[in-house]
């Protein structure tokens, strides 16, 4: 029964113009809004210039949707080393690589956003590439689906979303960014899916 | 024109619709803090165990950055104490850091347990892998 209810409910929460991977009520990130780099990478960001791109890219794969320019550029080396979680500051995206060495599932957390914080933290057990091999993380696909959730979208596969996410890009070149597993070795993500799209614009048409 | 009894089965799903919606919204409230569940962890998908070609008790001489993402290979510094895969097949005597990859720094003398992919062109290794000795194969 309440299944039908929340069915019928979705159903017509869509016709009244909400549809999309994102909890209703959802804030929109204001345009610009900085991001920084955690104390580990700066040397990283001084010295290799892919790895800088890789960031750029991984938030300009969103200037296709509604939600283009949102994030800006980031705002200088973040000087605390509390990682992940440095000072507060809600609205600003931060960035940190951490080896996470605590807790239990440190095998399967890869990446998370922390809404709290503003920060995206990458699990560093794990090997990360620029190129990756089917073995290696890749570096611009996981940033690009951290920076669906900076913009406040929830996973393709969460409740009320389109759920295909368990494609690969081996069996589909349009497996979605906003899957809630990242496959090792593929690249294909990078680029957003019709659904990663639609959620995007869903939250962000009409401006603030 | 709508009949009465439309606008009122209309008016009736409409209230049920909000009513779900905010049974749903009420865990998430109107800021940026949300569950765990809901803050966007992605998974990693494979298990560096099957993957590893050698398995290795690593112990570093020195402080190495492997978090920075190099434009050139390097050769790390320190010493296997033990290895627990691939013994028969693998002796991973040369370890590298390779290009364009970050993965967790090490510290010197903190052994940690390393998972090491062999180059498929040369007797070389590259950690896919490291976590703390307390963690991962025994």
């Amino acid at each position: 029964m309440l299944k039908k209810v929340v069915c019928i409910g979705l159903m017509l929460s869509n016709s009244l113009g909400w549809a999309g991977c994102f909890n209703p009520g959802t804030l929109k990130l204001p345009f610009g809004t900085n991001f920084g780099i955690g104390p580990t990478v700066s040397a990283a960001v001084n010295s290799n210039p892919a790895y800088v791109a890789a960031i750029l890219n991984a938030r300009d794969a969103w200037n296709v949707t509604a939600a283009a320019n949102r994030i800006g550029g980031w705002s200088g080396q973040v000087t605390d080393s509390d990682c992940p979680y440095g000072p507060r500051q809600i609205g600003a995206v931060r960035f940190y690589e951490c080896p996470k060495y605590s807790g239990d599932d440190i095998k399967f957390e890869l990446a998370y956003m922390d809404y709290a914080t503003g920060s995206i933290t990458l699990n560093l057990a794990y090997s990360w590439s620029l190129n990756p091999m089917p073995w290696e993380h890749d570096f611009q696909s996981v940033l690009t689906h951290e920076f669906g959730h900076v913009l406040g979208l929830n996973h393709q596969d969460n409740g009320q979303c389109t759920e295909t996410s368990n494609l690969t890009c081996a069996t589909s070149p349009r497996a979605e960014t906003m899957s809630a597993s990242d496959h090792s070795g593929e690249t294909c993500r990078r680029v957003l899916s019709t659904n990663d799209i639609n959620s995007a614009n869903a939250l962000y048409n009409g401006g603030f | 024109m709508l009949k009465r009894s439309e606008i009122l089965v209309t008016g009736f799903l409409l209230a049920l619709a909000g009513a779900a919606i905010a049974a749903e919204t009420s865990t998430t409230p109107d800021t940026h803090t949300h569950k765990k569940s809901e803050i966007g962890i992605i998974e990693s998908t494979f298990d560096p165990e099957k993957v590893a070609d050698a398995i290795v008790v690593y112990n570093p001489m020195s402080h190495q950055a492997l978090n920075k993402m190099e434009r050139f290979e390097r050769v790390l510094n320190g010493r296997i104490e033990k290895q627990e895969k691939g013994r028969d097949a693998h002796n991973p005597r040369v370890i590298v850091h390779k290009v364009d990859t970050m993965i967790a720094p090490l510290e010197a003398g903190v052994p940690v347990r390393m998972y090491l992919k062999r180059f498929p062109d040369r007797d070389a290794y590259y950690p896919i892998a490291i976590f703390p000795v307390s963690q991962g194969a025994k």
